[in-house]
Parts: C-alpha cells; structure tokens; sequence
C-alpha cells in the first residue's frame, strides 16, 4: 500500500503542466471554443509529441504501454487547463474499444496513427433521450446483400467533425455480459452519415451523427457481440476514470481561483477569506477534491490491474471471443469506478456551488475564468453516467 | 502508487482476525455499548494481547514492540475499531500517548511508563479541554506552580476520558508560565491519578455510563521527573498528540463495519431491492472509501518520513462526518423499528448496533478538535487562508 506518486508521475504531472500554462491561457481556451475546429492543432501536435495519445496503446503499435494511472495524472493537468482536446475521445474511449475487440488488421489500420496522433477516432454512443451512455441503443444493423446496412441517429458526439473514423454502437441480439450491443467502424465521409453541430456548453466540440443506411461490410464490424459488449464496457470504465481525472483538474483549478479571491477580496475591513462562513467553503472544496482525486486514482489503479490479471492484453479479442469476454464481468474494477464517478458528480458539483459563491457576481461573468470550468463541470456530472446510476452498479458490486 | 497490502501485511491481518474470532465473546457488542462487563473484558484482552507481544506490535523494538510497520498497524487498528474497540480505553495509550512519550519522554520516563503499556495493565486518561478552554484550548487556566522538584497543580479539566475507569496516568495539559502568551507557558506533565488531591466525577452522557469525566485538581504534587517535553512548551507536544490522535483511529472501519452488518440485514429481510435503501447503503460505502483513502494517503506521507497535519485533518473531516452519516442514515434505513437501540431489546434490528452508532458519533465532530476547528486547520495550514474569527 502506497498513496504516492512514483517519480516518474509527477514528472510527467509537472510537465503537462508547464506545458497548459504556457501553452493554454484561458484566453485561447475562450478562442478555440469559438472556432469551427474547437481545439488547437498545435496543442494537438504537442500532447502527440509528449506520447499521451499512444500513452495506453502497447509498444507493437508505437505505444508507450502505461496504464490508465499514468494518463489520469495528465488528464487531471489538461482539465487544470480547459483545454479542449479530443484527447480521450480518441486515445482512451475510441482506441480501447478498437483495441480490446477489434481484429487484427483493425487494430493494425488504426492504432498506430491513433498513438501517434495522426488519426482522431471517436465513439457514438448516446442517441437522443439517453439518460447515459450504458443505456440500450436503438441504432442497428439490417442485413443487405452481403453485408449490412445502419440506420439511427446518435448525439453529443465529440469530435466527430474531424474524425477519422466513429466506432458506433449499435444494438445487436445476444445474451451474455454487455449484451445487446456491438460495434460498428464507421468513415465520417462515407454516403448516409451527416453531422451536425450541436452546443452543449461544455467548452469542446460535439455533434449530432444521423445515420441513413450506411453502407457496413464485414470488415468494419468491431468484434462479435459477444466481444464488443464487453470491449465496450472496459473502454467506458476507462473512459469515465479518464473524464472524472479532467474534471478534478478542473474542480481544482476552481478551488484555486477560490483561494487566491479569499486571500485578495476585502470586504468590511478584511480579506472574506478571514471569514469562517468563506474559509470553511474553501476547506469543503478541498476535502472534496481530495477525495475524489484518490478515489479517481484507485479506479484507475484497480482497471489496470484487471488489464494486467486478465484478457485485456490478450493480442488478437476477435480470435479469442471467450477470453475478452471475462473483461466485463465482475470482480473488474466495477465497485472502484462507480465509486469515483459516483462520489465525483456530487462532489465536484458541490465544489462549483461552492467556489461561485465565494467568488460572487464576478464569477458569473463570461471574462473570469471560473465559468470555463463550472460549465465543464456541470458537462462531466452530465456525462458517463450520474450518480445514481453508478450508485446502482456499487449496489450490484456489494450483491445487493 | 500501490492499493493492494502486500501478502505478508494480509497475512498478518487474517492472523490478527482469527485472533479476534478466538477470544471476543460471542455476544460482544463492542466496548461503547451499554454494558458494564465490557471494561473488565478489555482489561483482561489487553493483558492476553500483552502477554503474547501483540498489543504494541507497530512500537519499535527498543520499547517492546516488533516495528510492524504503519500498513500492519493500520490493519491492527481496523480490526479493532471495526469490533468495537476490544482494547477499551488503552487504544488511546498505543495510538498516540506512548509515541508521544516516545517522541519527547527522557530515557527514564521511556522506561518507566512504555512497558506497562506494552503489557497491557495501564489505563491513561486525558485532561485537556476545561470548562472554560474547549475549542479555544490556549485559554486553559489550570495551574502548575513550579517548586524545583515538583509541581503543586489546581485547576479543573473536563471531558476527560475513561478517568472513572479507573484510569492509573493522565497526560495533562497545564499553565506553567501565566505570563508568556497565550501558547506559550504551557507543559505536559504526567499525572499519577492516584496523587492526593484529584477528584474525578463522572458525567452523564447520551451515550452511557462511562467515557467522560470533570477532574478537579487541588496542590496535587507531580514530581519534576514527570514533566513531558520542555517546560512552557507543551502547546507543540499535544499539537504532535493531536496530529496522531487523529489518524489514530480508523474511524472508516467500524463505519464500513456497521455498512456491512446493514447489507446483510436488508438481504436477509428482503428489502435488498429497494431502490432508496440500494441507493443510500452504496453512498455510504462509496463514502467509507473515500474516508479510507484519504487516511491511507496521510498514513504514506507518515511511511515516507513527513507530518502530515493538513491531511490528517482532511482525513478526519471525511472520517466523522460518514460516522454520523451511517448511524442517521442507517437508522432511516431500518424505520420505526430502529428505535429500539438497546442490546438487551429482543426486536431491536441488528442489536441496536445503528442506534448506538448514531448516539456514539454525536460528539465525532467535537472531541479532539471540533470540525470547525479541523476547518480553521486546514483552511490555515493548505490553503494559506488568513486566521478566522
């Protein structure tokens, strides 16, 4: 037992960093989220360099091999910053789907150039009416000639106007773990799909994605069913740690902001932050960003050591369906990350509540900085499920 | 980063569990329930636990212990708090006044009063706060008068814990100096509660018969050789006590105890499918977990050589809270019947163990420092938030 970071964490924590404060002001935050792009190339091109976006991918595919440990420790600095990224979009959520069920040769197509930045990859996953992304999805498949044609419409997917390719689910027959969905490899470009921006004031780029009988054939199917289920719920769990990582960043980043109006605010002859009424809303942040960044950490600890205990490494999901479907199945990280995510939402919209208070009227103004990350926040808490549902999956991790 | 115990500190948990199964009795309550044999059983269990070397088995060697290591101590420490504290009043001699006596005792107070505490036979008490010195503890005004060889000391503390037991030792906070500031001038002196002239008087609380005590404090004499640490700086001793007080007790773990013990009575009675009570026992356990970690991370800066004020105070924050969420939630949980809180009560669910959680957590945000002050803490030492009034 040993709630420190290595060495080497910290480096890459203070390097990513350095890197968002020189790099991303929350002036060019505000910029890019007024650009078509919605994030900055030249960051892109940085975090490639840094090796984040082949950070989880193995070394066959010009991976770095860390686990979902390293990454938070980046993420939590990226979300620090606001900076919008299609980072986790693509080298956590997308690159974990294709690499835990695809096919050989899928993964040979795209998780080189996903790991070295030179591909963007998303997932559609949630479709209008979703309450979360773990939900039944009425996109789905029908037999055409030799292959299959998809039809529905999914929202809220980020990225998708410059990916290379969406990895869609879609609802397929089945029983076993993370039955009833598949995965579809689907071009942006191809004939049927049409995107559509939409604006959810989270601060990065998201779209409608209709899909009108788009061509699938067999090689862009992403695993039998029995594969892709499980794949999907590995690369949602890592996904939730992943996003809960940039939000602490960003509940932090919030606290700070909180601090230093305490300490330079006077009012009635004092700093507000001498008051207990301001001081002890500040220590209720704190408290709750540690909490949530040890239980972030814990998950992102328990999935890595399921990956290594289990099928996760296994080279070739497709070929060996019996062994990538123990990914899903309990005794994973299920209690570890409902419990982040769970405890997370709550907490950090807490911490939000708190720090616009402390900040008064000024922090509902669009030129301070805290509304870049309270409008993230509210986006997370939103996002990979709420509480109550990964309260359920804890209720269901305790046998209850 | 690391989230497992190695095989060897597990081993030695499961070693101290059976250990645990073998001499609890079979309808042990826990030391805080409401039943008068329970200090007479503790007596005898530190002594059995002192006998066989394992009651200071985290101390280091050269004081009886075994260096166990802080994640062996920690297990040792959940154990016993998840069962109700078997030790009784002696956690507190092994939690933080032995190692403050090792931390600042001479060679001759070492020897003289870390044996004892290793075999089992001794009970301390405390004597802090004062009627008129609670959360402003630097207001104290109980006086030690300094004669050479000895000190003549009056005053009164109050909320003593366990001196009705009776306790042997108590590790008193006194005014050596009246004239050097409000933290200065305060000693730690070591008090045999046999000295004439201490009068302790029991006080009633909500939560039974024992734990806390006014003491009164007439000319009693404490030889020179029983002042602890540097005299007039006794502010930074307790502050080192206090520090260690409060990761000492894994508050999380009976907490997760009590969890557990409602899990399986909503399974064993069929209301495990009810959504709100699926809902409010996973928040609570999530909550436990948070607790846990947090005083996991403070207990690894302590493994890695540093003193972690500001994080065992976060720790606590998280750590008293969930105690009281358990017993307010729990009792919400089991309704009506829950009122029935006494171990002696034929319908009460789970033998009133959720009422006494909640009646023995009342004061979790007072004693040792009430959460305000935690706050003031935290707010002062992490945030650099300037002192509030």
């Amino acid at each position: 037992m040993d709630l420190t970071l290595s060495g080497e964490q910290r480096l890459l924590a203070d390097t990513v960093r350095d890197l968002v404060e020189r790099e991303c002001p929350p002036d060019l935050v505000r910029e890019i989220e007024k650009s078509e792009r919605g994030y900055g190339d030249g960051h892109w091109k940085t975090l490639a360099d840094l090796g984040l976006t082949g950070l989880l991918l193995g070394e066959e595919f010009g991976g770095a091999g860390q686990g979902v440990l390293d990454l938070v420790v980046a993420a939590e600095e990226l979300g620090r910053g606001a900076m919008p990224t299609p980072l986790l979009a693509s080298a956590v959520f997308a690159a974990t789907a294709i690499d835990l069920a695809g096919s050989a040769a899928q993964r040979a197509r795209w998780l080189p150039a996903i790991g070295a930045g030179t591909a963007i990859a998303t997932v559609a996953v949630l479709e209008p009416g979703a309450r979360d992304e773990w939900g039944a999805p009425d996109a789905a498949l029908t037999p055409h000639g030799a292959g299959h044609r998809l039809t529905g419409t999914k929202i809220l997917v980020p990225y998708a106007h410059v990916a290379d390719v969406l990895v869609v689910v879609v609802a397929v027959a089945g029983a076993g773990p993370g039955s009833g969905r598949g995965l579809v490899l689907v071009d942006p470009a191809a004939p049927g799909v049409t995107l559509r921006r939409q604006h959810d004031g989270g601060g990065e780029p998201v779209f409608e994605v209709v899909l009108r009988d788009v061509e699938v054939n067999a090689e862009d199917l992403l695993g039998t069913p029995a594969v892709a289920g499980p794949a999907l719920a590995v690369a949602l769990d890592r996904m939730t740690v992943a996003s809960t990582a940039y939000a602490i960043g960003g509940a932090q980043r919030a606290l700070d902001l909180s601090v230093e109006h305490a300490r330079s605010r006077r009012q009635f002859g004092q700093p507000i932050g001498a008051f207990q009424s301001v001081a002890h809303r500040c220590v209720d942040m704190l408290t709750d960003v540690e909490a949530c960044r040890y239980l972030c950490y814990q998950a992102a600890w328990k999935l890595d050591a399921a990956a290594n205990t289990d099928a996760a490494a296994n080279p070739d999901a497709a070929a060996n369906p019996d062994a990538a479907a123990e990914l899903g199945t309990p005794g994973g990280a299920d209690f570890e990350v409902a419990a982040a995510k769970s405890f997370a939402n709550d907490a950090i919209r807490r911490v939000f509540t708190h720090a616009h208070q402390v900040h008064g009227a000024i922090g509902f103004s669009m030129e301070h900085d805290l509304q870049l990350h309270s409008r993230r926040g509210k986006t997370f808490e939103l996002s990979y499920g709420g509480s109550t549902w990964h309260r359920e999956r804890v209720a269901r991790a305790l046998d209850l | 980063m690391d989230f497992e115990f190695t095989e060897d500190d597990r081993a030695f948990g499961r070693r101290f569990a059976e250990l645990l199964d073998e001499k609890l009795p079979a309808d042990w309550q826990g030391f805080f329930a409401e039943d008068r044999e329970a200090l007479a059983f503790t007596r005898e269990f530190c002594r059995d636990l002192g006998r066989a070397g394992l009651l200071t088995v985290s101390w280091p060697l050269e004081y009886g212990g075994q260096d166990a290591g802080v994640w062996k101590q920690t297990l040792l420490r959940e154990l016993m708090t998840a069962s109700g504290e078997p030790r009784g009043p002696q956690y507190m001699n092994l939690n933080y006044i032995g190692p403050l006596i090792m931390k600042f005792g001479t060679a001759e107070q070492k020897a003289r009063f870390l044996p004892p505490m290793a075999r089992g036979e001794v009970i301390w008490t405390q004597g802090f706060s004062e009627p008129d010195a609670g959360s402003d503890l630097a207001a104290l005004r109980t006086r030690a008068v300094d004669h050479g060889d000895h000190f003549l000391v009056t005053g009164q503390k109050i909320w003593s814990s366990y001196a009705d037991s009776p306790a042997d030792w108590n590790l008193l906070l006194v005014r050596t100096n009246p004239d050097a500031g409000r933290r200065r001038g305060m000693s730690v002196l070591l008090v045999d509660m046999t000295s004439p002239g201490i009068t302790v008087r029991p006080i009633e609380s909500m939560g039974g018969w024992h734990e806390i005590n006014e003491v009164f404090y007439d000319e009693v004499r404490v030889p020179r050789d029983c002042l602890l640490g540097p005299l007039d700086e006794g502010w930074g001793v307790i502050g080192s006590g206090l520090t260690l007080e409060r990761i000492g007790i894994p508050r999380y773990a009976r907490a997760q105890r009590v969890v557990e013990r409602l899990c399986d009575h909503v399974r064993e009675t069929g209301r495990a499918g009810e959504p709100d009570v699926r809902q409010k026992l996973a928040d609570l356990r999530v909550r436990c977990e948070a607790a846990k970690l947090l005083a996991y991370r403070a207990i690894s800066l302590v493994a890695a050589g540093a003193n972690p004020a500001a994080e065992a105070s976060t720790a606590r924050i998280h750590a008293t809270l969930l105690e009281q969420a358990v017993g307010q939630v729990g009792l919400e949980i089991l309704g009506a019947s829950g009122r029935l809180g006494s171990p002696t009560e034929d319908h009460a669910p789970l033998h009133g163990l959720v009422k006494q959680q909640w009646v023995h957590n009342i004061p979790a945000t007072i004693g040792a420092g009430t959460l305000e002050i935690q706050k003031n803490i935290v707010a002062q030492t992490a945030l650099g938030l300037p002192r509030s009034r």
